[in-house]
């Protein structure tokens, strides 16, 4: 590998790096935090921001902060969770069906339409509605809403690779369908799909949070950050605090990952070009 | 015409499956449903209310006859009682339809206001301050939850300005602050898209071609770029109103709002079967509509297609 092309690689997946940095510290930074962010203290509740509490207390007199770090590990956590499972569901499904077709992709294909004809978040509102407000079903739900998307791109692109001359040339070499679809579909799939993915992180966490909020996932005293917001609701005149840093916390995670995902797509658009 | 009898074909049996699964879910769920209802009521319950209700309801037939019944009562716009109001299902969304549309219809106002705008002058003034401001403000909008983005509102103009009321629905200062969250969180995404479908359409050589006959900027603008865009500004329709209904779901809690999104959550958080059951039948219907109206509007605004239709006659 020539060093101007490892410096182009860099160039593409050093943010993408640096995303699961941020991610990898969210998930362990609840530990380095001395407070129980589930620990009720009724003499300090709505303190404001001081020496022992950095971002004050909550209704509960619950240190806000460490709520806010284990919150993060439960809404990044469970994203990042359902990101993979869908990346673990859909890649499989979406390479058979395009690489077999037959009846297997017509089933999934129209199972696919109609699962999209409708608004993702409507798909999981009504998934948690009839499985029960639950963060198990809330990720259960989103996995269900977002794979449809997935399988759909997966399939397309085996569709196109499929049909190109070096896949006619590997076959004729005697390499098994195993080993074309882990040498040459594989490979070609995960770049594109790890683009998408990114660009749908941001949008997967809003979900989360917003089930959350309007009650349908983590429950109380779960800290979630859409549930935190929810619990806070009725102290917004008294303690804005408690609405603010939380929704901070949400909006630079999806900033970020947005950001991401844009960078992202912007090099793999202008690579295809 | 035939493409738009096909489609609604496809979806008239799409319909049908999901109904019968929507049915199949409810049989499947935990808990039994007559002991839901009367649950309900608080009070004890005898074994013979037990038998009657299940009597009633032919919980004792195989499915697939329960399922007739389920249909038959479908076809004449009986989805049972709400466990919680006892009143018939039907009547809850139709009542509280009209006040979701009236937000979604304000909101896709707001949104209308600020992604025009704003994209065209981003899209006019490409690379300038404005420009920039466009692609912050979409950075920005589509990383705000709208439920937070809705709490901030309440806070500076409800509990510090005190100009509008939060909670319920009434005059139209009640649409003010549910309306503008998501207007503005939904207008993000479009901004941008209204001002990459305008480059575009500044690039074509119809375009070129009116520029070089010496035909005025402005007119130039309305006349063909605008009108050229609007074809998928009606894409974008049809792709928010994915958005508009998650949207109105979220904005309708947070600022307890009667429409429909708010009766689906509290049902959900009182495991109302029926109701759920009866949003979901609601809303792939209201999709569906929505969609074949949008098939038939391309045929009318894109003169490509309607020309070709011509042709063939």
């Amino acid at each position: 590998m020539t060093s101007t092309k490892m410096i182009r690689l860099f160039q593409i997946w050093f943010p993408l790096f640096l995303l699961l940095l941020y991610i990898v510290v969210i998930l362990i930074a609840p530990f380095l935090m001395s407070q129980d962010p589930l620990k009720i203290n009724m003499d300090h509740r709505l303190a404001p921001m001081s020496r022992e509490h950095i971002l004050g207390t909550d209704h509960l007199g619950r240190d806000l902060l460490a709520r806010i770090l284990a919150g993060g590990q439960v809404t990044v956590g469970v994203s990042f969770l359902a990101v993979i499972l869908i990346l673990a569901i859909s890649i499989p499904i979406g390479i058979l069906s395009g690489f077999f077709g037959g009846w297997f992709d017509r089933f999934c294909m129209r199972t696919v339409d109609s699962l999209l004809a409708f608004p993702d978040f409507i798909v999981a509102v009504v998934l948690t509605g009839l499985l029960g407000p639950s963060l198990f079903h809330v990720m259960l739900a989103i996995i269900i809403a977002k794979c449809g998307s997935y399988i759909r791109v997966v399939r397309s692109i085996i569709l196109v690779e499929k049909e190109k001359d070096y896949i006619l040339m590997a076959r004729t070499s005697g390499l098994r369908t195993m080993q074309i679809v882990k040498k040459h579909f594989f490979p070609h799939v995960i770049g594109n799909v790890i683009v998408l993915v990114t660009l749908d992180l941001g949008k997967i966490i809003l979900m989360i949070a917003s089930l959350s909020y309007i009650g349908l996932g983590a429950q109380p005293p779960v800290p979630e950050w859409g549930a935190m917001l929810n619990e806070c609701k009725s102290y917004v005149h008294s303690a804005p605090h408690l609405m603010i840093f939380p929704g901070i916390a949400i909006m630079c995670t999806v900033l970020i990952s947005n950001l991401v995902g844009d960078h992202l797509r912007d090099h793999f658009t202008l690579q295809n070009r | 015409m035939e493409r738009i009898g096909q489609r609604f074909l496809e979806f008239a049996l799409f319909f049908l499956i999901l109904s019968f699964v929507s049915f199949l879910f409810i049989q499947l769920t935990p808990g039994d449903p007559v002991r839901q209802m009367l649950r309900v009521d608080e009070v004890a319950v005898t074994q013979e209310q037990i038998e009657s209700l299940r009597n009633e309801l032919k919980l004792d037939e195989p499915l697939h006859v329960q399922y007739w019944y389920w249909l038959k009562r479908f076809f004449a716009f009986d989805l049972g009682n709400s466990y919680m109001t006892n009143r018939p299902v039907v009547e809850e969304l139709l009542t509280k339809f009209p006040t979701t549309l009236e937000l979604a219809l304000t909101s896709l106002l707001v949104m209308l206001m600020i992604s025009i705008p704003l994209g065209t002058l981003a899209a006019v003034y490409k690379g300038k301050w404005i420009d920039h401001i466009s692609r912050l403000f979409a950075l920005i909008g589509s990383s705000i939850p709208s439920f937070w983005l809705g709490i901030v509102l309440i806070y500076i103009f409800a509990v510090h300005l005190n100009i509008f009321p939060t909670i319920g629905k009434g005059t139209w200062k009640h649409l003010v602050l549910p309306s503008l969250t998501l207007g503005i969180a939904m207008s993000a995404v479009y901004v941008r898209m209204i001002r990459s479908s305008l480059l575009e359409g500044f690039q074509k050589e119809y375009v070129k071609a009116a520029r070089s006959r010496g035909i005025a900027e402005t007119r130039i603008f309305f006349f063909h770029v605008f009108r050229s865009a609007l074809i998928p500004l009606i894409t974008l329709f049809g792709m928010s109103l994915g958005s508009l209904i998650g949207g109105t779901v979220i904005v309708e809690v947070l600022f307890s709002y009667p429409g429909i999104g708010k009766l689906v959550v509290d049902a959900i958080m009182r495991r109302d079967y029926p109701i759920i059951q009866g949003y979901v039948l609601f809303i792939s219907l209201l999709v569906i509509v929505i969609n074949i109206l949008i098939d038939m509007s391309y045929l009318y605004l894109n003169p490509e297609i309607r020309l070709k239709k011509g042709e063939r006659k």
